[in-house]
């Protein structure tokens, strides 16, 4: 179970990872993107709680925080589920089978591009061009790439998720 | 005939390509040594100059000009940036440079930064890519242990650091002053233009931007000359490319061939021809975003000259081929739901005109097309190319338009039939 | 400075403009949505596209510059650009940007508030396509959602300009506002629990430029097109922002702020914008009242008024007498009641209540009257708010106080404690007050919106008020009570008051008579000054030099009236 946006923002080692972030760039407001990443990365998600903070940080509107985490694809301000199995669905991919794949893979958990499993284990999503159009289809699950996806496939790479 | 030089693949290939002993056992950084030991940073954007490289990104602008365009007041705060955000449709060339061999970017951005006098480099690579953003922070890392980055760079009195700036998921962050605005930890919206980067960029400084191809061909002409690069191949973009090859084709994969390669040569000598020994239908030629060619055209250069014959261009080099089973209609469709889920939302013709585009196209691919769709999408077409901030809306214009026009017996035989033509109700996949 | 061709018209850019400022500010229309002249400039809406010969696209007019040509290059020899406006490309391209406008947007002008002052109608009219094809569902985003505590919003009506967001983060630089999503699915939106409530907030629904943000104060009250507009100053400070009254059927139904360069520019504070909102809730009484027996009763006029005079007039030795005067009395009030004071009590007398509270870097002033600055022009006495009230009436035995509550929040017994020495207390006001209530004779007055008038900003800029809607017949202007009072001491026989006064009376009433018709305005600040100058003697050695650290000038200040 990842923690709750209270433990993390009274966790030290997370407050200076932020500071760390913070002092990177010639310009502190350029951290905004890796300190959502950060969040993203040890809860799975970017709670509002989370957006306020940062915002005080880098001195920023907490509505701007919002227009940003809503604006790119990767931020998530719900929570998800522990895999997030991203299928690529643009023409390279689809002219490689991603339909059928994208089929299968929803009926095989049970979910729509967009829903969570109800265990909370699997989130899927639809997503655009993975830059590896030659090796279609693709799917990234986390920050892990899977290319030439055949359904079988699919199921071996289910069976090694924990 | 096309040449078959490796100036951006050398390495690849190599077991620790990313690794900088084993990068610059293939030669990494000596193109720098050369330059900030043997030339002036005049002599170094002349060298540019000589070589017409031009940019890798899709619009081909000559790079040693955008170049120059930046300030040349010492004093004066200026950054590069190098564009690692692709997510092209039928692009996958930088991801193989950033993951096999970075240092070959790090060289080529240290080297502009010499010739520019530019104070600090950002590489914005898109958030899908984590790896690649892993293998560029450990390149970036060990450049600066060997002190090709950070103060007095190697003596030189050049002082020069890199900064990684990770996307979180937005096509339009590959446009230059979108992701300037993501760099500042902004919503990626594009500015309005001008001003242009070389005078108003990140944070509002004089900013260069190229692709991360770009910069990488930069090395080797510094090593081996302008005048060797700019004959290498095509008179019109010369040097090599990282020809992508995707779709229905049975070696897809990246090329590295000068752009005299025809379209032809690229799918049937080198990728090997169609899947499932097909007939070639169409075939977009330089990312999703540039005018599809029919079967026919496929015979001319892969340039822009040879490209511009049968009304297109070479973009992003993202060759995308379709055999005869597949649908013109769901092709397009699936480009257009693309540009709509990618529009930034910021301009009226690209936010409601790709979407209307989208509804429309929809419409004809599940047998509910009308009368006079086909006008209107080609007028829809219209009202956005040409008129909006950034080049998206011609992006998603173009292929729509080029898709219409060029099969528009089967968009018809959609509308009047409510189904697709027989050959394309079952379409090939790998699998 | 270039010089610009405009479908055949010339017109002038200067470097620091874009051909749209210099054609709007020389009276060529182009239709535009996210430009507004206070914000920064996005060219996101695309209206204003248009064709610059030469140019292989069309260019939008808000974020094109125009340098100026050398000599050789000038476009007929004489000319830095050449722009048409009207061309069927360009015609094309503006009924492209409606058509893609009207795509998603819900077509609900029947019950939006903002039909009839629409930018979508008036561009759907004058440029818009007569006939498009919707067979397509509508895109479905929130609707009636509560920004803040006064604006409204609906995502659906909404164009994307950012104007709400820009005025947010540029003018007020409080950044509640935000795009959130992309593409399509974009639409305003705030942070939770930060809504939208900064002072300025309803001018989002100004500057909004279609029905999409709507303030709850005016939603859904009446058309606009039945609406009389008349325009006036906002009385809430010494800013004295310019406003627009629109008023129907004598109800104030919203006050709009009125773009004025030299006040308030394009915008109002709320607090003052909803000051027609306060007043509503206030008691009126509008007839003049006596107390008799403990109880105000309504009485007759002239019977009221000789009741009064013969009880106050040259009864009491100008020591006894306290008078409170309001920054809220205009010019015209102010100097009346010099003349009053004058002849009733032989000697000037009064203290303006200085009342001072919150003030921003934005409109709002720390002064919370409109006409402090025409007080300190009338040369008369101020005391600080409040704490002071018991000072000023303390050991009087006639008080009395005009367009001042001050006895507001004030435990009735403290009151009576503070009053023990008072005789005679007379409250003059246009509402019903605490204070009326504890008064022996109360005199209605016209409020502000009720009368004519000018006022002083801080800044000693003149404007005019104006009679937006019409008092019941009971409730005049101060200087109305003060010509009828000294009509009726010309006919009453009073002791101790000199017959020779009457002759002042009769000049004086002159030019209180005049008020009615005259427009400062108008006539001209001079003309004005030296009239007054002549009906108050002492002001007779005060010379317009004086006044120059006020900040007057000889001509005045006249914009804005407009």
């Amino acid at each position: 179970m990842s923690k709750s946006v209270k433990e993390l923002l009274s966790d030290k080692e997370f407050i200076r990872k932020v500071e760390k972030l913070k002092k990177l760039y010639p310009e502190e407001r350029s951290s905004l993107l890796a300190l959502l990443h950060l969040c993203q990365n040890e809860i799975s998600y970017i709670p509002h709680e989370f957006q306020e903070f940062v915002a005080k940080e880098l001195n920023i509107s907490p509505a701007h925080i919002k227009g940003v985490v809503t604006f790119y694809e990767m931020f998530f301000d719900k929570p998800k589920g522990k895999y997030l199995i991203q299928v690529c669905r643009t023409l390279p991919c689809m002219l490689a089978g991603a339909e059928i794949l994208l089929e299968h893979i929803s009926t095989k958990l049970g979910i729509q591009p967009g829903q969570t499993t109800p265990d909370g284990k699997y989130t899927l999503v639809n997503v655009e061009c993975l830059a590896c159009c030659d090796k279609g289809p693709a799917i990234m699950i986390n920050d892990n790439l899977y290319t030439r996806v055949t359904p079988d496939e699919f199921d071996n790479i289910l069976k090694e998720l924990k | 005939m096309a040449l078959e030089e490796k100036i951006l693949t050398a390495n690849i290939g190599k077991k620790t390509s990313s690794d900088i002993d084993s990068a610059m056992q293939g030669g990494a950084y000596e193109a720098l040594i050369k330059a900030l030991t043997k030339m002036t940073p005049e002599q170094v954007l002349n060298e540019v100059k000589i070589s017409n490289l031009k940019g890798r990104g899709g619009a081909g602008f000559p790079t040693a000009l955008k170049w120059s365009f930046l300030p040349k007041e010492k004093k004066k705060i200026k950054y590069l940036v190098c564009n690692a955000d692709e997510s092209e449709p039928g692009t996958f060339k930088d991801r193989l440079i950033i993951e096999n061999d970075p240092h070959k970017i790090i060289e080529g951005i240290i080297i502009a930064a010499y010739a520019t006098n530019a104070n600090a480099g950002f590489i914005y690579i898109r958030g899908e890519m984590p790896l690649g953003a892993k293998i560029l922070e450990k390149a970036i890392s060990q450049a600066y242990e060997r002190h090709f980055l950070g103060k007095n760079i190697m003596g030189s009195g050049l002082d020069f650091d890199i900064f990684l700036v990770r996307g979180a998921g937005a096509y339009i962050c590959g446009e230059e002053t979108a992701l300037m605005n993501s760099i500042e930890g902004k919503r990626g919206e594009p500015r309005i233009k001008p001003p242009f980067p070389a005078s108003y960029g990140v944070y509002g400084k004089p900013s260069n931007i190229n692709n991360v191809e770009t910069y990488a061909n930069v090395p080797a002409i510094i090593k081996n000359g302008g005048n060797w690069y700019a004959n290498l191949g095509s008179k019109d973009t010369p040097g090599t490319r990282l020809f992508g090859l995707s779709g229905h084709i049975k070696k897809p994969g990246i090329y590295e061939l000068t752009s005299d390669v025809t379209v032809r040569e690229l799918i049937f000598n080198y990728g090997g021809g169609i899947l499932g020994d097909k007939k070639l239908k169409a075939v977009i030629p330089g990312g999703s975003s540039v005018p599809v060619l029919t079967s026919n055209e496929i015979d001319v250069e892969m340039d822009s000259a040879g490209l511009k014959k049968v009304g297109s261009m070479p973009g992003s080099a993202g060759v995308i081929v379709m055999n005869e089973t597949v649908c013109m209609v769901k092709a397009l469709l699936n480009l257009i739901k693309f540009y709509e889920h990618e529009s930034c939302g910021q301009c009226t013709p690209c936010r409601e005109g790709t979407h209307f585009l989208r509804l429309i196209i929809e419409d004809i691919e599940k047998g509910e097309g009308k009368e006079g769709d086909l006008e209107k999408i080609l007028s829809l077409c219209k009202n956005i190319m040409g008129r909006t901030i950034c080049p998206l809306g011609d992006a998603a214009a173009m292929p729509c338009e080029s898709f219409v026009k060029k099969f528009r017996e089967e968009f018809e035989y959609h509308i009047k039939e409510k189904k697709c033509l027989p050959e394309t109700i079952k379409m090939t996949t790998v699998f | 400075m270039a010089l610009v061709l405009i479908d055949g018209k010339e017109i002038v850019v200067n470097p620091e403009e874009t051909l749209l400022q210099a054609a709007l500010r020389q009276n060529i229309y182009i239709p535009y949505y996210c430009y507004h002249p206070s914000l920064s400039i996005v060219g996101q809406c695309r209206m204003c596209l248009v064709k610059v010969e030469g140019a292989p696209k069309l260019l939008t007019a808000c974020t094109t510059y125009v340098p100026e040509l050398p000599k050789e290059k000038k476009i007929d020899g004489k000319y830095d650009m050449k722009i048409f406006t009207k061309s069927e490309e360009v015609k094309e391209a503006q009924r492209g940007v409606l058509e893609f406008l009207l795509l998603n947007h819900p077509l609900d002008c029947p019950i939006c508030d903002q039909a009839g002052e629409c930018q979508l109608q008036i561009y759907s009219y004058e440029y818009g396509n007569s006939r498009s094809e919707f067979r397509f569902e509508k895109l479905h985003a929130p609707k009636r959602v509560d920004l803040g505590e006064h604006i409204v919003y609906d995502a659906e009506r909404c164009i994307k300009c950012t104007r709400c967001i820009r005025f947010c983060n540029e003018v007020t630089k409080s950044g509640e506002l935000t795009l959130i999503k992309r593409g399509v699915h974009t639409y305003v939106d705030t942070f939770e629990g930060k809504s939208l409530n900064n002072p300025y907030s309803i001018c989002t629904a100004d500057i909004c430029p279609v029905g999409a943000l709507t303030y709850k104060e005016f939603r859904f009250k009446e058309r606009v097109w039945f609406l009389q507009a008349t325009n006036s100053v906002c009385p809430e400070c010494s800013r004295n922002c310019s406003i627009r009254v629109d008023t129907y059927k004598g109800e104030i139904m919203r006050i709009v702020p009125r773009f004025n360069p030299s006040v308030n520019g394009y915008f109002m504070c709320d607090y003052g914008r909803l000051v027609s909102e306060r007043i509503k809730n206030k008691e009126v009484r509008e007839i003049p009242s006596l107390r008799e027996k403990g109880i105000l009763e309504p009485r007759m006029e002239k019977g009221f008024y000789k009741i009064l005079l013969s009880k106050i007039t040259r009864k009491y030795e100008p020591k006894d007498v306290a008078v409170i005067l309001s920054g809220r009395m205009t010019n015209e009030e102010l100097e009346s009641f010099k003349v009053f004071s004058l002849i009733v009590f032989g000697e000037i007398l009064g203290d303006v209540l200085y009342i001072t509270g919150e003030k921003d870097d934005i409109l709002v002033k720390d002064e919370k009257r409109a006409n402090y600055c025409g007080a300190k022009f009338f040369d008369l006495k101020f005391t600080k708010a409040n704490e002071n009230i018991k000072n000023i009436i303390k050991g009087k035995k006639l008080v009395i106080s005009i367009r001042e509550d001050i006895f507001k929040g004030i435990k009735e017994e403290q009151v009576k404690e503070i009053l023990s020495s008072v005789e005679i207390f007379v409250v003059m006001d246009a509402f019903f007050t605490e204070t009326a209530k504890m008064s022996n004779f109360y005199i209605p007055l016209a409020s502000w919106f009720e009368m004519e008038g000018t006022t002083f900003n801080y800044d000693a800029h003149l404007q005019k008020i104006s009679k937006c809607v019409s008092p019941p017949k009971g409730r005049k202007p101060f200087y109305d009570v003060v010509s009828l009072m000294l009509n009726l001491l010309t006919e009453m026989e009073i002791k101790d008051f000199e017959t020779a006064k009457e002759k002042e009376i009769e000049s004086v009433k002159k030019v209180l008579d005049t008020f009615k018709e005259r427009d400062v305005m108008k006539g001209g600040f001079v003309p004005w000054f030296k009239e007054v100058k002549n009906a108050i003697p002492q002001l007779k050695n005060i010379s317009l030099k004086d006044l120059a650290p006020l900040g007057f000038s000889a001509k005045g200040k006249k914009d804005g009236d407009n």
